[in-house]
Order: C-alpha cells, then structure tokens, then sequence
C-alpha cells in the first residue's frame, strides 16, 4: 500500500509543523492497522447475521462512522455463559465504521502511497497501482453518495395483444428493497401531487420522539410517533397486553425474530402513528406501515383526510423512483435443468422507450441493459415457484455515476503491477545478481 | 484543562446534535398523471396494511376479493358471527363454557417467528420460543401448517391453555386460535383440529344464493375453473394457466400448489406440471420411477397419442411397482403421463394411483387432457 519508511525521507517530511501528522498517515502501520479494522468490521459483521437482516448489517458496519460490534463467546460450539436462549455471551467491541476506516485510508494512500512517494521513474509502477486504488476508493464514494438501486417487475406482453387489468405491461417505475419514504399525495384531479420525506429524517420518532412536519403550504401539521424500523400490525385481541394506541383495532408493535433465526431484509417493514392536526377542525390519526409493494403492482392505498376541501393521502412506501424511459417486456423465456424447475437460463427481450425512440435489447446474467445512465440486470423472475403464463420478470435497476470507474481502476492497477514488475525484471536481468547465479 | 473542558463539551454538543432532529420538511413537489399512480383513496385498513389475505395457492396478487370464511361446527360447540373489523374472520366457542374462545385470523403480518413469540413470550410469558419446525403438523383450511400448544398462565390467569392451528403466505400468518381453561382446552383438542382441517373459504359472492355447480358441467372457455365449486366453496387450487373440465368423482385439492390439482379415489391423484428438459430426458425420469431405463426417439415416437392442449400429444402408460423421487411409494401402480414439448419445457398431466383404482379413471384422464386448454 503505502512507501515503507527509508532513511531518506522526502523534504516535505522533514521539515514543517505538520511533520508528526503527516508521518502518521503516511505510514504503512497506519495502512496495516486500517487493514487489520476492515477485516475485523468484515468479520463481526458476518457474526451479526445471525441475528441482524443483511440490510441492518450492511448499515450499521459499513455505512457508518461508530459500531458496537458483538462477539458471541463459545468453545467448540458451546456457548460460554448463555443467555436464556442458549445464545452465548456476546462481547462488545466499540470500534469505527466503514466511513471513518475507507476515509483514512484514502487519505493515507493520498499521503504515504502518492504524494510522498518520489516520483522517480523506479517508482512509476507503484505510483499508477496507488492511482487505481485511490480511484476505486473514489468510485466507491460516489457510489454510496450518488447512487441508488431499486427493482422494476413487469409482465410479459401477452403475444396476442390482450392485456388483463390490473397488470402492468410497461412502466418507469422502480421501487427499492429496502428503503422506505413517507409520501404525502395531493389529489389534483387529473393528477396526483406527490411530496416525499426520507424514511432517517423521521428516525426522531423512534422510542418516545416526535417529529413534526410543517409545511406553509400545507393547512395542517404532521406529527410522527413511535417510528419502528421493523414493524408488525397486531390485531388487538383480548390476550394482547400493550402500551401502544390501537386505531380501527389494530396496533403497531416491534417484530421480533426468536434466537437463531436469521431476520430477513424483505420482511422488514417501517411503520410508525401519525396525526394529523388541522389548522381548523379536529385531529385525525393513524397507523402507517410500509407495506411489502410488489414491483408489478401498481394501486396504492393511501391513509385518507380532507383539509378544506382538498382530499389528502399519506404513505410510507418503499422509495419509488422513475425511468426517463420505460420498459416493456415482449418476451420471457426460462428453460429449466431436466425434471425439474430449477432454471438453467432466464432471460428477457424487452422494449425501452422514450417518447418515439425505442431500443430493443436482451436482458439476461451478465448482459445488462444500459441506458441513459442505468443499468438493468435480470434479478428474478415469477410467479415462483410454477412459472407462467402469465409470466413477469423483475430486473434490478441501477444508477451509479461510477458505473464503469472499478473496471478502469483494475485497468490502472493492473498497468501498474505489469510496469512494476517487467521494470523489476529488467533490472533484474541487467543486474549482477543474475550474472552471479548463473555462475 | 480548559481545552479539555471546551472539546468535552463540544463532543458533548456533536452526540446531542445526533440523536435526530424533531423536525422534518416534505421535499419539493411533483406532478404525475393520475393514472402514473393509480390510488385508491380512502382504501379499508386491510387494503392499507396490507392485511387482506392472500388468495390461496395463487401467486397472481391481483385476486383480492373479500372471502368469507366458515368451518364445521363440531358437535357440543356454537359458531358465533364473524368481526373482520377485530381480526375474527370466524368465531366458535365451547358451548356453555363462556371462558372459551376460538376464532380464526387471517393474513396477519409479523411471520410465523413474530407471532410464536407473540404467543408464547408476550401472552404466556415463556421464554423459550420453539422453532415452527419444532411444532407438529397440522391441516388448517386445506393447508399445511404447525399446531402450537401453550398451557400456563395467560392474561394473569393461571391453568390456560391455547391450541393454535397455522399456516402462513409469506410473512402473513393465518391463525385458528382457541384459549381457555386447560382442563376444556385439551379436552376439545380432537373437535378443535377437526374444525381447523374443516376451514374453508369462499369468494363472497353478489349472487350468493346460485346453487353450486356439478363437476362435469361443460362452461364457457372463458369461464374460471370450477372444479373447486363442486364442494360449495372449498378453498380453490391453483389452476395456473389452464382450463379443464373435472371429470365426475374428482375432487380439487385444496391448497396445493400444483396446477389443476385433484383427487380420487383412495390415494389416486392427477394433476398438470411443467418441467425443464425434453421429453425424452422427462420420459427417462418417469420411468425411473418404475426402475425402467429411457426410451429412444423412435420408442417415444411410437407411443399412443392423447388430445392434450388442443393437440395430439404422446401417452406414457406404465405399471409396476412405483417409487417417486420425493419417496412416494406404490407396490401395485399404474402411472399415466400425457405430455408434450413446448417452448423448451415439458409440459404434462401425471395421474398416479393403484392400478385398480386407476382402471375405472381412464377414460376421465383422457376427457381431461382433452378438455385442457391454456388460458394465456
């Protein structure tokens, strides 16, 4: 990674104020230490599935600046001082997220594998693998900043042109796996005004909080309450002992996955109370809860009031976004292993368009669609487990302005390895060394 | 000291500054066609929590009709009228023994680990939650599913036991929950499985008073399957994307996930599937079911032909003793397979059952194959 330390240090180290700090991150303890982080954070994170979903490790260890990550002490497949469930004891180790771990090391790569670096010709090799590092790190930046995913599900157009209600056969639409919103919807008549707010901006409701949404624009205020990341509707029965408010009978309450199940991502529904508190008139309130939105289907059912007259709806969704172009799928086709339902290939020719344009292209493992700045991969396929007709397929979209940086980053690191290592072996072969072994 | 004091309270000021703002703003607005995103407004709280059950052994989410639901009321207990809006889509209770309650709930959201902890944890206070695979099996509404069996103290009361009869679509669990005294409980636990295996659904319909159809009777092409309404509302099978005409004494499988799934007899039973694979690597599988090696292309060319689809297809008729690949096992068997090639698949009826059982149902195979035709 970084230039070792030599005895002959570059001016710039040794001489100026910051000269201690600059030593610092350019060191190679620094990049080993960093290393030794990532591979610890990796490691922990691979524990905490057992008892977190895939998405909640994914942000709590490596979308993060802080975690407590948790080891489970057991000897030999004996757990050491279980818990009521015979779950071990987990120890708990503070130490940085991804954020702060990616970000020195960036740094230290700047320092010690670049700029301090001589730029010597000896050197050239080493400087360009340390570029391409530094530009991966850079497309994975922009990736977590700039990009996002989502899926996009839609039937296949049947071939003799009769469509069934209610299915969608071409669309923009895409919904993400994991991430929810809450939408307000403003019924305009013809059209439907929609207002979003990112599900972490109402993340000060959870346990007691509240948070309150005003809008001049709007004749009433929101207040949310009792944000659950993971959340369930209960039926308020007899038998059922609770704290939270029940509204139309029901509850909302935290899910709770028992010891040694492995909770899952798409099961994990946000939901939270809502009131609403109009400038005149009486308050209204609610349950909201993402509900599981299948890609291909296309109603929602919004929480409904009125304020003077105006018909209002309020959602928690999965994050929904559009194509600048749309997709129709002409045909699917999955062939199967022999005797079984087990695919050995699906794929799907699909139609994109926009406005008069269109493309036609062939989606399938490994043979994205790109187009304008997305990607489409062939993700899944239904109705699972039989099969169609009717079949739909689902592609995973993908919007990442660093698309292609990783494969040009390989490209520069692989062309500085070969530099390095054919310079090397030039030496090698004009050197007395060499000469020396053959005697 | 004092710059220890002044970063102490900025890092103090920075965790403050973390724990989330009580304020939010919705972002810039944005204006879509209506029908870009069709909206049901002012939807029932099943509609909006996603609480509307599934219907049974489709995977086309798009048929959500309210069902109505019922059972066989076993002798010594009283139905009691359904509250859909308190999640009791049916009702029984023990009669005379007011302290008893049975009621069956349907799509309710949270997973079968939710809801076993639900019961066990939150209602009866034990800790120990078991695994659903723990549980023994159990028939609910023509499903497959666990019975959950908890005895302690519910809602402060010593001595209370619940049966608890489930199944579940996903994350939404079907429920038939019966609570009360232990001694009562238990004592009705052979009624209270009888009930939940006697559960059925039924599409509400505008016409409810319409007599049922006969199995066998001949309907428009574009009218849906009615081999599940011969039983005046059992829970309807998948039947995929076909259509057929059930011949007289076959009886739709409630729940399976087979298309155009139905029974006869003792053990017979025949339904349509489609596998990955050409007919004679299928052919090769179905006859290694009976120990028999494959057949050649001429030996499949050969075969006797039966309309299936709308179209000559081969017959595989075969006899022996019978060993399935999932352990099914028949000394004296007789297998029919009508299949054909389409679209890189095989496409197949497979009636399985004793050889004399299977006699009296050829000439019903045959009406069926016939009568198949692909709705999409």
């Amino acid at each position: 990674m970084s230039a070792s330390s030599t005895t002959t240090q570059p001016p710039s180290l040794r001489q100026g104020p910051g000269n201690v700090v600059l030593r610092v991150l350019a060191s190679m303890k620094l990049s080993v230490w960093l290393l030794l982080l990532l591979a610890l954070q990796t490691w922990l994170g691979t524990f905490a599935q057992s008892w977190k979903s895939i998405e909640d490790v994914q942000r709590d260890f490596f979308e993060s600046w802080f975690v407590i990550g948790e080891l489970p002490i057991s000897f030999w497949g004996t757990p050491l001082w279980p818990d009521e469930h015979n779950q071990p004891f987990r120890l708990r180790i503070p130490m940085p997220g991804a954020y702060p771990v990616m970000g020195l090391l960036l740094v230290n790569l700047l320092v010690g594998g670049i700029w301090r670096m001589r730029w010597q010709m000896r050197n050239v090799g080493i400087l360009i693998t340390h570029f391409g590092i530094v530009f991966l790190l850079a497309a994975g930046f922009v990736k977590l900043s700039f990009g996002y995913s989502g899926f996009l599900g839609v039937f296949e157009t049947p071939a003799d042109g009769n469509l069934a209600p209610g299915r969608v056969y071409e669309t923009t639409r895409y919904v993400s796996g994991y991430d929810d919103e809450l939408v307000l919807l403003v019924d305009r008549g013809d059209s439907i005004e929609e207002r979003v707010i990112p599900e972490h901006h109402l993340w000060g409701a959870r346990n007691n909080g509240v948070v309150t949404i005003r809008d001049e624009a709007l004749p009433f205020t929101l207040q949310v309450s009792r944000w659950i990341d993971h959340s369930m509707i209960v039926p308020k029965g007899p038998m059922v002992q609770t704290l939270m408010p029940v509204i139309d009978g029901v509850l909302l309450e935290a899910q709770q996955w028992p010891p040694g199940v492995q909770p899952q991502s798409s099961s994990e529904y946000s939901g939270c109370y809502v009131k609403m508190l109009p400038s005149e008139g009486k308050s209204e309130a609610a349950i909201l809860r993402c509900r599981r939105l299948e890609p291909f289907d296309r109603a929602r059912y919004p929480w409904t009031f009125a304020v003077k007259g105006q018909r209002y709806g309020l959602e928690l969704r999965r994050v929904t976004r559009d194509l600048p172009f749309s997709i129709r799928v002409d045909k699917f086709v999955k062939r199967d292993h022999p005797g079984t339902l087990s695919p050995m290939d699906f794929r799907s020719f699909v139609t994109a368009r926009t406005g008069e344009a269109t493309q036609e292209a062939q989606i399938f493992m490994n043979n994205p669609l790109r187009r304008d700045g997305f990607v489409l991969y062939q993700s899944n396929w239904g109705p699972q487990p039989m099969g169609g007709p009717p079949w739909y397929s689902i592609f995973e979209v993908k919007h990442d302005p660093s698309d292609i940086w990783p494969m040009l980053a390989c490209f520069v690191i692989f062309a500085g390895l070969a530099t390095h290592f054919v310079m090397k072996l030039r030496r090698f072969l004009a050197s007395s060394t060499r000469t020396s072994l053959q005697a | 000291m004092t710059r220890i004091r002044f970063a102490s309270l900025f890092l103090v000021g920075c965790l403050a500054a973390c724990d989330g703002s009580n304020q939010a703003e919705f972002g810039p607005s944005r204006s879509l066609p209506k029908d870009h995103r069709p909206t049901v407004w002012d939807s029932s709280i099943q509609d909006r929590l996603g609480l509307q059950p599934p219907a049974s052994g489709q995977n086309d989410p798009h048929d959500s009709k309210p069902r109505q639901w019922s059972g066989t009321t076993p002798a010594g207990w009283e139905s009691l009228p359904a509250e859909p809006a308190r999640f009791r889509h049916a009702q029984w209770k023990v009669t005379g023994e007011p302290q008893t309650d049975c009621y069956l709930t349907v799509g309710v959201g949270g997973g079968v680990p939710g809801n076993l902890k639900r019961w066990y944890s939150d209602q009866f206070g034990i800790a120990t939650v078991p695994a659903p695979e723990a549980l023994p099996v159990a028939e609910l509404a023509g499903r497959a599913g666990r019975l959950a069996e908890i005895t302690g103290t519910l809602g402060g009361k010593p001595g209370q036991a619940a049966l608890i009869a489930f199944y579940h679509d996903g994350d939404q669990v079907t429920s038939l929950k019966f609570t009360g005294p232990e001694s009562i409980v238990l004592g009705n636990k052979d009624k209270f499985m009888a009930l939940a295996k006697s559960v059925r659904s039924s599409t509400a319909s505008a016409d409810a008073k319409a007599p049922p159809i006969e199995p066998g009777t001949p309907m428009p092409a574009s009218h849906p399957d009615i081999g599940t309404a011969a039983n005046g509302g059992t829970a309807p099978p998948a039947t995929g994307p076909f259509t057929a005409t059930i011949p007289a004494g076959w009886t739709a499988k409630a729940g399976s996930a087979r298309w155009q799934h139905h029974t006869f007899g003792a053990g017979g039973e025949v339904y349509v599937g489609q596998l990955g694979g050409t007919l004679a690597q299928n052919f090769e599988i179905w006859r290694g079911e009976f120990q028999l090696g494959a057949l050649d292309d001429a030996a499949i060319a050969a075969l006797p032909k039966v309309a299936f689809l709308g179209d000559d297809s081969v017959l595989l008729d075969l006899a022996g003793k019978f060993r399935s690949f999932t352990g099914k096992e028949i000394a004296d068997a007789r297998v029919l397979v009508a299949a054909r090639h389409e679209a890189g698949a095989t496409v197949f009826v497979k009636l399985v059952g004793t050889a004399a059982e299977v006699a009296p149902h050829l000439e019903a195979f045959r009406q069926f194959c016939g009568s198949l035709r692909r709705t999409q």
